[in-house]
């Protein structure tokens, strides 16, 4: 492995070059008689989970790292916290190397894991919040004020002395957020920070997401299925399949090469029967119900659902955005 | 220092949500209690002393010694689903050692478990004994050396917690360790019971200073068995804290973390 070269530009908060990162899992053959033989002798296979992949964060930046099931993300972003050893690669994380210092990087950075919750779930999250304090060595007066700026912002005063388990996954998140956020950190790892969430509390953690990164002006790194999530929080993206980074680029390229379409599905009161408009493709139909792909460089979805309630009466309406394992496919097909 | 003795208070804390099993299964003692009483009851008797113990120093002995060793530890069920599910990961994103960590969760859980245990334990000995002997003087550095006992007991069982880097899971390795706790570390019965050379073995080998050692202590005090035990307690805790660090630093290269 090559050695940290130390001491990131003042400019990047992380530097990524040629990072490889191998997994060995034992393979057993099928049934009882595979059981046996794997006692005596154990079959590994070999697999690339982060595969030569570089890219730099800019301090302040807000990047998007998606990419499918299994694409290298998770594996990625602990290795840039320190948990992970890569087989090769410079990894440099605000002039630190995390492998190294994992400690000391560890004061600076915050991770909040969607699916990994890292409140004690049968406390209060004041609780975990002291403890925190004390983790990170926080200076008691200015916790108080730090606990109580992040309180305000992310509106959790009144669920503060509730236990874990008895908060909605939305309040949970809010929560999860602020313990991360207590130490100041410099730089935000999220990954899937919205999963099962409602639209609601979706669309208000991606508020105060955004609002953290302008007040503060922490770096984010946030993996989401979601590309609306991408949508609203990102300037930049970086996808990755198979351990390979496949776009780096920025979100507005991205928008106009690939999201350039949601899936509109209307429920009618009245029969529905023929809609053409341009940069609308009808994907399904039936008497009462219609699934329409919007190109939205064409017309906006505001002026589609205008001129559709025009025509008829609308039942109830959903708009998706594009899944990301279709972008990705786009992405390939073009190469 | 401050952060770890705020990881074992909010473990605790977390576990009081459990607080019904805590007790149940501190409570169950009297049964185990009750059932050995009868059985030393046959062997004394028409004796006095058996290998030096009185029938009320056997079962003062024995509470001491169920009392650590059923405080159970969850070290071994943690270490192992934080290698096997890559959980460790989540562990170490926070400025403070995963060693430390599992230390300070173990060892008020076990500290307080211990406690309870004895306290409910000894309304029941007394009761069916009587009491023993004991200068009051000698508890505090009694419970020294019980705690450093709890402190053995968590590095031997984090030792084979850590083999999980290698193979998938150690619980076959825990139930030997509480198998030889139960035997030769003297939770059963004092080793003085043993014929000679096995006494003589088990004595110096590390489990009965997990457990014998101490309740030996509680029952037949002396400064200078304590100042021994005390010392080799010490010795073998910081060859154990060496042989953990080893292993750890070994096996943190090898995590395997699904997913992502």
């Amino acid at each position: 492995m090559e050695k940290n070269s130390g001491g990131a530009s003042m400019e990047n908060a992380i530097e990524l070059k040629n990072l490889v990162k191998k997994f060995k899992t034992k393979q057993k053959e099928a049934g009882l008689s595979g059981s046996f033989k794997s006692l005596f002798k154990s079959k590994y296979k070999e697999l690339t989970a982060v595969d030569n992949i570089s890219f730099n964060l800019k301090r302040g930046e807000v990047v998007g790292f998606i990419g499918p099931n299994g694409a290298g993300k998770s594996t990625t972003i602990k290795i840039l916290s320190g948990i992970l050893f890569p087989d090769s690669g410079k990894i440099n994380v605000l002039g630190m190397s995390p492998q190294k210092d994992r400690k000391k990087l560890a004061y600076k950075i915050g991770c909040v894991f969607g699916q990994k919750p890292q409140l004690w779930y049968h406390l209060p999250a004041i609780d975990t919040f002291n403890l925190f304090s004390k983790i990170y060595e926080l200076d008691d007066k200015e916790y108080k004020k730090r606990l109580d700026y992040l309180v305000k912002m992310f509106e959790v005063e009144d669920i503060l002395n509730t236990p874990v388990r008895k908060l909605s996954l939305g309040q949970r998140m809010r929560c999860e957020i602020v313990a991360s956020m207590l130490h100041k950190p410099e730089i935000l790892f999220l990954d899937e920070p919205t999963i099962g969430l409602d639209i609601v509390a979706k669309q208000k953690i991606r508020e105060l997401i955004l609002d953290l990164n302008k007040k503060e002006k922490v770096t984010i790194l946030l993996t989401s299925h979601d590309t609306q999530d991408i949508e609203h929080l990102c300037e930049r993206i970086i996808i990755i399949n198979h351990g390979r980074v496949v776009y780096d680029g920025s979100i507005e390229k991205l928008q106009k090469d690939y999201l350039n379409t949601k899936i509109v599905s209307v429920k009618f009161s009245s029969e529905f029967k023929e809609f053409n408009v341009e940069g609308i493709k009808i994907i399904s139909s039936n008497k009462y119900s219609a699934e329409f792909e919007v190109y939205t460089d064409k017309i906006s979805i505001q002026k589609f659902i205008d001129s559709l309630i025009k025509k008829y009466a609308i039942l109830d309406i959903t708009i998706s955005g594009t899944p990301i394992e279709e972008v990705i496919t786009k992405i390939y097909g073009e190469k | 220092m401050k952060k770890y003795f705020e990881i074992g208070k909010i473990n605790l804390m977390n576990n009081f949500a459990y607080s019904g099993e805590f007790f149940l299964k501190s409570g169950f003692i009297l049964v185990v209690l009750f059932i050995f009483v009868n059985i030393w009851k046959a062997a004394y008797a028409g004796k006095e002393i058996i290998d030096g113990f009185t029938i009320a120093m056997i079962m003062w002995y024995m509470l001491l010694t169920e009392s650590i060793v059923t405080s159970g530890s969850t070290v071994i069920k943690e270490v192992n689903a934080d290698i096997q599910s890559g959980g460790i990961a989540y562990q170490l994103n926070k400025p403070y050692s995963y060693i430390g960590y599992y230390l300070s969760k173990s060892i008020s859980y076990k500290a307080l478990g211990c406690l309870i245990t004895f306290i409910i334990g000894s309304v029941l000995v007394y009761f069916l004994v009587g009491k023993i002997d004991i200068d009051i003087l000698t508890i505090p550095l009694v419970i020294l050396t019980v705690i450093l006992a709890l402190i053995l007991d968590f590095f031997m069982l984090l030792c084979i917690a850590l083999v999980a880097f290698w193979f998938e899971d150690t619980t076959a390795l825990r139930w030997i360790y509480d198998k030889i706790l139960f035997t030769i570390g003297g939770m059963l019965v004092p080793l003085e019971i043993f014929p000679d050379w096995l006494e003589k073995t088990s004595s110096v080998l590390p489990f009965s200073f997990a457990v014998y050692q101490p309740a030996k202590l509680f029952v037949q005090f002396s400064m200078e068995r304590f100042v021994q035990v005390a010392a080799i307690q010490i010795a073998y805790i910081s060859i154990f804290v060496v042989i953990a660090i080893l292993i750890y630093k070994k096996g943190i290269g090898r995590v395997n973390v699904n997913g992502g």
